[in-house]
């Protein structure tokens, strides 16, 4: 398109600064720029798949501990975080249309607006975290929450742990003896949660009395699901970031007039990063919000 | 971009003085900041060689350990001092196999060779991202310095494998090391990418893709496995670093982890990793071997599609690594049948490389020399990974010697053995000197010699029973151990003798001609070494292995193209040196 | 010349005598075998074909004034091209299904075999009879199919005796199940084929493989680790000695006062011990007792928490009145000059009554 129509002196100019020397036209030079980011997302798709396949790997075996973790994530947080980075991503689309036509202000504003998305997503994220930190739903010896009451499931198995002296033995090097007990397969190593074996919200008394709707019994290794949740979204809060701090460079440059209609394709390229980003999101959004 | 407008200026200047890419400019910035894909290949091959160096070292090490039955270096007389000394020894291999592979097998042929030669290859100015061309230089350099501070703390004694859960639990520094490889990796992904752009995007007009040089196939190839698989050793080594840091528990069966899916994982990327290098190694043999027969290759359809099928197939041979660990056999099956399916392509390439010896008119220089070396020695290991590759056979020889031998003989008699040919044929156009032919067939000699003193016997001792990475072992095995140690001296001689010529000849070399060995691809219509800019006109694409219009030309001691019918006239974009001189 | 001597030329011969396989020992050794030696063969036939070809290329047309171009221009042949792939891959369908169909075989368990349990961790191996015999040493009744139920206590090893034809990682957090049958009786030595650290290339055992009486009475004796060779009664700390072996303690714990994975037992009893939380404490029985039953719950400063759980073994059905567990504590007294009335286990070491087993 560009070719066809005349350029101004100034578009000119910015098409003559930005050629690298190696490249012999400037849409050589956007198409390389296009292919490498399209295969730059293609690694980082690849990225995400090594734990997907983790997940997927690790949900074909153990089910049950899906099904009994996911009830503690806040699926009304991720909804709203899904349609935060909806908007976000159709704000960033947006921006790219405007810089095609060369509005400035009108691209300014979408870049603003996407960092705000991001932001927010960022902030809610943030918060569920501090929750589950909160709520000691971390992952490997760090899974420690509170089931002895708050509707919240119980724990049987516990007492299939040996227990002298009160304390817990500590889980390294524990499972062998689950392993003798004749448990084929995985072992399923003892939980490291609380005995409570005392008060009246001691294990038997509330298993009891759970909602039906919860599964009564805690499935083994629970504290997997939660390293892999944390390490999804983790990965996935990390390009968030990034792409925040890519918007706040794009501002910048646009403000600082670098970008025309002959000129945009940083804007092109970090747009493609945003949907990308935006995309794991959709999958890790029902993947681990929408386990029920 | 500074350098690239003074480097166009030179081309014009009316100086005696050749101005190329090596020394102008001159200042050391101008080099470690460089943009020129030379530069930073040459930069490439000169850390490479550091490592390789390091990492024979290590080998000389471990092959001196191994003279006697109870170690010669680390050994201890109490069962708790040989376990000290043990794990130094175990430091020692994990070095030697993390260095080698992560270090030189992997990046150095797509990053010193590739980087060097492809766009000079293709007929283009540069790569198509010369700025994360030198990002992924750096990155390199990052993951080496990171590796070697590990080496100084207390050096991982994982072995290059980093199986879980042994390296979640020692009590080296892992991280150092893993985050060292991470690094790596991401290099090893932006040069990948940098070349598939550059293929797709960068070739001049006329330069078809079945008008492209093979060794610019396998690179292509290599450059898919780069780009699609080291994304996942980048999240294994990350969840690695996890599980050390926070705990995570993925990997850790005392936390309801799976260790096997680490090996998948590390597999999924390591298999195809093999490939990524011995493709480009067979690349460079598809290049050497018809120059050197001054005749057209053999099948250039065959060798081109093929590396492509090795990279597509090579994804879904992982498992093989896992015939003993316990995966169903069912799976065990199918990547049984894989992996014979890939075999063949890598196989037939060899009867390509014959067909075209076959009626030709055979020249025995260094690199054609290092060529057949290859063929042979990578029949070899070819041939004993089929047993690898065979289930029921594997269930015995897996884990041992003979695993050692077989990937010695791939790694060490075909991808660096290749590398060296490689830079041996390169070498005029690298730096613009030729080298003593002499003392350059002497040393393949020796090195033949001693790849084969070394890894045969391995071979013999691992069918007998001989687990790898011991420290040391049975009393029985030493006659082969011993023959092992002895074939590693004689390959470092060959290294020195090596070392020392080519070092000479960066010095004291003849000058190098255009094109000394009558090669048909566009690098050698460049003067040695090229310019900044590698083409002063847009080359002329034509048949890169029509080598009938090439004529040696004792005056120059270099080739010239004739012009005849019905071929494209390149004899005036031959810079001669005297035209250059009063140009 | 040392290595001249060291050439055993019986050891060559045994190398070679099987196309460089050990001679066959169990009752999948030969379909290895056979395998391996049509393997061999293609791959000898193959690698003679190529370097032969290349090499005489390499003299026939080799570049002279004469020859200065190829004679030939053909660079393309589609159906020596389909020939030269089709033969290979007819070759290695047949080895891909030959490796699979005896596979089978060695993957397949026997129904009603023998089960022997194989422990393994850093670095011994120590295995379990259905007679609650513990030993270091593995023996296998000739002509019987036995079935391994292999763990790991820690990290990855691998079960590999080459005579036997048989090779299986022991993955910790799983019971892997092998089977073998042992069909030349001998003496053999199982290596550990996955790296598992400091000790690997010393975590070997040594195979029996004998006739069915003698196995019988082999694990019996092991069996009774109460008595010495001549039937007398064995005081407690000679017990702990053994157990101080076959339970593997030897692998972490040096009694000489040198530094393992784990503290030495070397005036450990009665002494005053620096735990990881800062206080101290004096290592009398009840402590001895907690250290080796759930040595997580007391970390010593300066020691990694890698200790397996010894309740299964030491307490319970494995062990009433905690005879083993005292045995194992005598043993630790028996070598601490420390050693006061605390520390000791109060059961008394001399056998004065005799010992219930």
């Amino acid at each position: 398109m560009s070719e066809a129509i005349p350029l101004s002196t100034n578009e000119q100019e910015i098409l003559r600064k930005h050629l690298a020397h190696h490249f012999d036209t400037p849409q050589q030079q956007f198409e390389s720029g296009k292919l490498g980011m399209w295969l730059f997302l293609a690694t980082e798709l690849l990225l995400f798949s090594g734990l997907f396949c983790a997940y997927a790997v690790y949900r074909a075996l153990h089910p049950d501990i899906f099904r009994f973790a996911a009830q503690w994530l806040d699926w009304t947080s991720g909804l709203i975080n899904t349609l935060v980075l909806l908007s976000s991503g159709f704000t960033m689309a947006w921006g790219i249309r405007l810089a095609q036509m060369g509005k400035k202000k009108g691209l300014a504003v979408c870049l603003i607006l996407t960092m705000t998305g991001g932001l927010t997503f960022l902030a809610i994220h943030g918060y569920e975290y501090f929750d589950k930190y909160r709520e000691r739903l971390l992952w490997g010896t760090l899974y420690n929450p509170d089931l002895g009451g708050n509707g919240k499931p119980v724990l049987q198995e516990a007492s299939a742990a040996p227990l002298v002296g009160g304390s817990q033995p500590a889980r390294t090097g524990d499972w062998p003896l689950l392993n003798q007990l004749g448990q084929a397969g995985y072992i399923v190593s003892h939980s490291d949660i609380a005995p409570a074996a005392d008060g009246p919200s001691g294990i038997v008394q509330s298993a009891a009395a759970e909602p039906a709707t919860l599964p009564p019994v805690q499935p083994y290794n629970v504290q997997i699901f939660f390293g892999i949740y944390f390490i999804m979204t983790g990965l996935h809060s990390f390009h968030v970031i990034v792409g925040v701090g890519l918007m706040t460079w794009l501002l910048i440059r646009t403000l600082r007039n670098d970008f025309g209609p002959t000129y945009y394709a940083p804007v092109d390229y970090v747009g493609l990063y945003w949907g990308i980003v935006d995309m794991i999101w959709m999958f890790l959004f029902p993947l681990l919000y929408l386990i029920h | 971009m500074s350098h690239a407008t003074t480097a166009t200026i030179s081309t014009t200047e009316k100086k005696p003085v050749e101005h190329h890419y090596l020394n102008y400019p001159r200042t050391i910035s101008s080099w470690l900041l460089t943009l020129d894909h030379k530069r930073i290949g040459i930069m490439y091959l000169t850390l490479g060689m550091l490592a390789f160096f390091v990492g024979g070292l290590m080998a000389e090490i471990i092959r001196t350990q191994l003279l006697v039955p109870k170690g010669l270096i680390f050994n201890g007389s109490t069962i708790q001092a040989q376990y000290t000394a043990f794990k130094h020894y175990n430091q020692v291999f994990t070095l030697h196999g993390i260095i080698m592979v992560f270090m030189v097998l992997v990046p150095i042929i797509p990053g010193a060779i590739g980087n060097f030669t492809l766009p000079l290859l293709l007929g283009a100015k540069d790569v198509a991202f010369p700025r994360l061309n030198l990002i992924s230089f750096w990155l390199y350099v990052s993951g080496v310095i990171l590796a070697i501070a590990s080496m100084i703390f207390g050096a991982a004694d994982t072995g290059w494998t980093f199986y879980t859960p042994y390296s979640i639990t020692t009590d080296t520094y892992v991280v150092f090391m893993v985050s060292g490889i991470f690094l790596l990796g991401f290099s090893s992904i932006f040069t990948g990418l940098n070349f598939i752009v550059t293929i797709h995007k960068l070739r001049p007009p006329g330069m078809s893709w079945f008008r492209m040089p093979l060794f610019v196939w396998a690179t292509y190839a290599t450059s898919a496995i780069q780009v699609a698989a080291t994304p996942v050793i980048g999240v294994t080594l990350l969840l690695l670093i996890l599980e050390r840091v926070m705990g995570i528990g993925i990997f850790n069966p005392a936390l309801g982890g799976n260790p096997v899916l680490f090996q998948h994982f590390f597999w999924f990327y390591s298999h195809p990793a093999v490939y990524i290098m011995i493709l480009p190694a067979m690349g460079i043999i598809s290049e050497i071997i018809p120059v050197f027969s001054r005749k057209h290759i053999f099948g250039y359809e065959f060798i081109a599609f093929s590396s492509l099928a090795i990279a597509l197939i090579g994804f879904f041979v992982w498992g093989h690594h896992l015939f003993v660990n316990g995966q169903s056999a069912e799976l065990d099956a199918i990547f049984s049948f894989l992996t014979f399916l890939v075999a063949v392509p890598s196989g037939v390439k060899i009867f390509n490389w014959m067909a075209t010896m076959y009626k030709g008119a055979i020249v025995l220089k260094t690199p054609m020399l290092y060529a057949i070396s290859f063929i042979v020695l990578f029949t070899i290991g070819g041939l004993t990974g089929v047993v690898l590759g065979a289930l029921a056979t594997d269930v015995v020889l897996h884990d041992t010697y003979f695993v050692v031998g077989h990937f010695h003989y791939v790694m060490f008699g075909g991808t660096i053995i290749a590398l060296i040919g490689a830079i041996h044929y390169w070498w005029p156009k690298m730096f613009g000197r030729m080298y003593s032919e002499f003392w350059g067939r002497i040393a393949c000699v020796i090195l033949f010699i001693g790849v084969n003193v070394t890894f045969y016997p391995q071979l013999i001792v691992g069918a007998y029973g001989m687990p790898r990475r011991y420290a040391s072992y049975l009393p029985e095995y030493q006659p082969y151990m011993d023959l092992s140690t002895i074939g590693a001296y004689i390959q470092l001689v060959a290294f020195l003798i090596m070392a020392a010529y080519l070092l000479h000849s960066l010095f004291r070399g003849r000058k190098a001609p255009a094109n000394p060995w009558g090669g048909a691809t566009l690098e050698w219509t460049t003067p040695s070494p090229p310019s900044h800019d590698n083409f002063d006109t847009t080359p002329v694409v034509g048949d890169p292995y029509d080598y009938s219009n090439l004529v040696y030309d004792p005056a120059l001691d270099g080739y010239i193209r004739v012009d005849r019918e019905g071929s494209h006239d390149y004899a005036s974009t031959i810079p001669m040196p005297e035209q250059q001189a009063g140009h | 010349m040392g290595l001249l001597n060291q050439l055993n030329m019986a050891g060559f011969r045994d190398m070679l005598g099987s196309w460089g396989l050990p001679d066959a020992g169990s009752s999948f050794s030969a379909e290895v075998q056979i395998l391996w030696i049509f393997c061999y063969i293609v791959g000898i036939f193959f690698t003679v074909l190529i370097v032969g070809v290349t090499l005489w290329f390499c003299i026939r047309y080799r570049y002279t004034d004469k020859r200065q171009h190829a004679e030939s221009s053909v660079n393309h042949n589609m159906p020596l091209e389909i020939t030269w792939s089709v033969i290979p891959l007819i070759i290695v369908m047949v080895i891909f299904a030959l490796g699979f169909k005896y596979y089978m075989d060695i993957d397949t368990i026997p129904a009603g075999a023998y089960n022997i349990g194989v422990s393994a961790q850093k670095w011994s191996w120590t295995f379990t009879y259905p007679n609650g015999a513990i030993s270091n040493t593995l023996y296998l009744p000739a002509n019987q199919p036995v079935e391994l139920s292999m763990t790991s206590k820690d990290v990855l090893h691998g079960f590999w005796i080459p005579e036997l034809s048989i090779q299986k990682d022991v993955v910790p957090g799983r019971i892997m199940n092998i089977w073998i049958n042992g069909i030349v009786p001998g003496k053999y030595i199982l290596q550990c084929a996955e790296y598992c650290g400091a000790g690997h290339s010393l975590m070997l055992a040594n195979v029996v493989v004998e006739s069915r009486e003698e196995f019988d009475s082999d694990i019996a004796k092991a069996a009774d680790i109460w008595t010495g060779p001549n039937g007398q009664l064995l005081p407690l700390h000679k017990v702990g000695e053994k157990l101080y072996d076959t339970l593997g303690c030897l692998g972490c714990h040096s009694v000489d006062g040198s530094k393992g994975t784990g503290p030495t037992w070397k005036n450990l009893a009665g002494s005053s011990v620096q735990m990881a939380n800062g206080l101290s404490l004096t290592a009398d029985y009840a402590y001895l007792k907690q250290a080796i039953l759930y040595p997580g719950q007391k970390m010593v400063a300066g020691f990694p928490n890698v200790m397996p759980n010894y309740s299964q073994q030491l307490s319970g059905a494995a062990d009433p009145d905690s005879k083993k567990l005292n045995a194992i504590i005598w043993y630790i007294n028996s070598v601490s000059n420390t050693a006061n009335n605390a520390s000791k286990p109060p059961i008394p070491d001399n056998p004065t009554t005799p010992a219930a087993k």
